[in-house]
């Protein structure tokens, strides 16, 4: 995969507390400068989100936002509200945290209800991309989701919230094509070499959610924060710290 | 400190994306038995815990904007009304720390009054995310705060992790016993402190509280009282 096919695969998000808005804004505009797939943002940052799309919009790149994002312990009149939200304010498309804890107490419509919720309110306005937590749970655990997930009109998921919650493997990705090849996956969860990436492709993912987005792309360095000196700051790990 | 006073500081969390609705209740009774202050939960668990714990003493604290606090304050002010018909008593609120991190104190000011006003007289409380400010943010954050009437400031949300230097693995962001005593000295006498971050040892949780905290919210809230009971400051009733 050339590095251009890489960055139209990526999905950014620079929402964590430590940054700060210049490295947000340099962030988003680099995203539509490069063209990545889309940017993904908390409710809060989607005036600047817009802002920067007006000028920077290349006809490519997706506006998001997190909806419940990543627990789904929101009740489902608030993701109903930031749905609200999000479609009022020109956004292409949500990353939508389900209601796991239901799915874990065996109360399947339950997630099943608040996800049909949402799609529903949506109406096709959104592009609903549910977490899937595929590497938090068995195989037949994720036919479970996955099936709920189709019941609801989910059309896209993606399989993690992120790096903390594990490693995503080659295989997740071939299980879920194999047996849901109607839905989209987009990788989320310690993708970290390009070599992953091609095979993930191969597998069957579309596009990669990463926080490495621009070292995977082979553009340079990310930002990272560094908890002792609280930097944040575009960094390479390299013997044991973070260097500029 | 006696057992019961233990207790009273710690604050039950239910937290994980894997948690059954028996977590949900057994900490609530767990509460209840041992006599913690509160539970802390999603806002989707908080009508389950008000069928346990209704006619307590025991608080729920719900989390809202859990964990990235990047609703707009409307949503915020929305999510805390929403969980206070279900039943909440405390509302622990993820704050905007984008905006202390760009010194843009006029929308700090204006998520706090809204946050106040939602929560009328109930506990409010806010995260600080003292992992990743600086000490001069942590300490502006904490004069505002308190300024704008906040119960209680949290240390950390307790969810991060970060890259040793030596090991090179990745270990918790653990609450620190300086960040508490930093906290304390900007807040004084005027709000109550509540720590978090990875506290499941009673040697970190005695040190946490010694250093300033009133309370200390922990998953592991009976691990740590048990592990006070044999190994705390005073000897307890079965204790030998």
């Amino acid at each position: 995969m050339y590095d251009k096919e890489m960055i139209s695969r990526c999905v950014l998000s620079p929402f964590g507390s430590f940054y700060k808005e210049e490295q947000v804004r340099k962030e988003l505009t680099d995203g539509y400068r490069y063209g990545v797939r889309s940017i993904v943002v908390e409710a809060d940052q989607v005036p600047m989100l817009k802002e920067i799309e007006k000028q920077y919009g290349n006809g490519y790149t997706r506006t998001g936002m997190v909806l419940g994002y990543p627990y789904g312990g929101y009740t489902t009149e608030i993701k109903l509200k930031l749905a609200e939200y999000a479609i009022e304010n020109g956004i292409d498309e949500v990353d939508l945290g389900v209601n796991i804890h239901a799915f874990w107490s065996n109360d399947i419509e339950t997630m099943y209800r608040d996800l049909k919720a949402v799609v529903d309110y949506a109406d096709g306005r959104l592009r609903i991309a549910a977490i899937a937590w595929l590497i938090r749970n068995s195989l037949e655990n994720i036919d479970k989701i996955m099936d709920t997930f189709v019941r609801a009109g989910v059309k896209v998921i993606k399989t993690n919230p992120g790096g903390r919650f594990g490693e995503m493997k080659v295989e997740h990705i071939q299980y879920v094509h194999t047996h849901y090849p109607e839905i989209e996956i987009e990788v989320a969860g310690r993708c970290r070499s390009r070599e992953t990436a091609e095979k993930m492709v191969e597998a069957g993912a579309s596009y990669f959610h990463l926080s490495s987005w621009r070292r995977m792309s082979g553009i340079g360095e990310d930002i990272q924060f560094d908890y002792d000196t609280k930097v944040a700051d575009y960094m390479e790990y390299k013997g044991g710290i973070w260097r500029k | 400190m006696d057992r019961k006073t233990v207790a009273s500081k710690l604050e039950n969390r239910v937290f994980d994306m894997d948690v059954h609705d028996t977590d949900v209740s057994n900490a609530c009774y767990e509460a209840l038995y041992h006599g913690f202050a509160s539970v802390q939960v999603f806002p989707v668990m908080v009508e389950e815990c008000r069928k346990i714990l209704g006619g307590s003493n025991v608080k729920i604290a719900v989390l809202i904007d859990y964990p990235h606090g990047g609703f707009p304050p409307e949503i915020k002010k929305m999510e805390i009304l929403d969980a206070k018909k279900r039943g909440a008593d405390i509302f622990n609120v993820c704050f905007t720390n984008r905006n202390v991190k760009d010194g843009k104190w006029d929308l700090v000011d204006r998520e706090l009054q809204i946050l106040r006003e939602a929560a009328g007289e109930s506990e409010l409380r806010i995260f600080l995310e003292t992992e990743y400010l600086t000490d001069e943010e942590i300490t502006k954050l904490c004069e505002r705060a308190v300024g704008r009437g906040i119960d209680t400031v949290i240390t950390s949300t307790g969810l991060y992790y970060k890259l040793d230097k030596e090991s090179g693995r990745e270990v918790p962001v653990r609450a620190e016993a300086r960040d508490v005593r930093l906290v304390r000295k900007a807040v004084g006498e005027r709000a109550k402190i509540m720590a978090q971050g990875f506290i499941d040892d009673w040697d970190l949780a005695k040190e946490i509280l010694e250093a300033g905290a009133d309370l200390i919210g922990s998953v592991k809230a009976v691990k740590l009282l048990e592990e006070f009971h044999w190994r705390g400051d005073e000897p307890c009733m079965t204790k030998k």
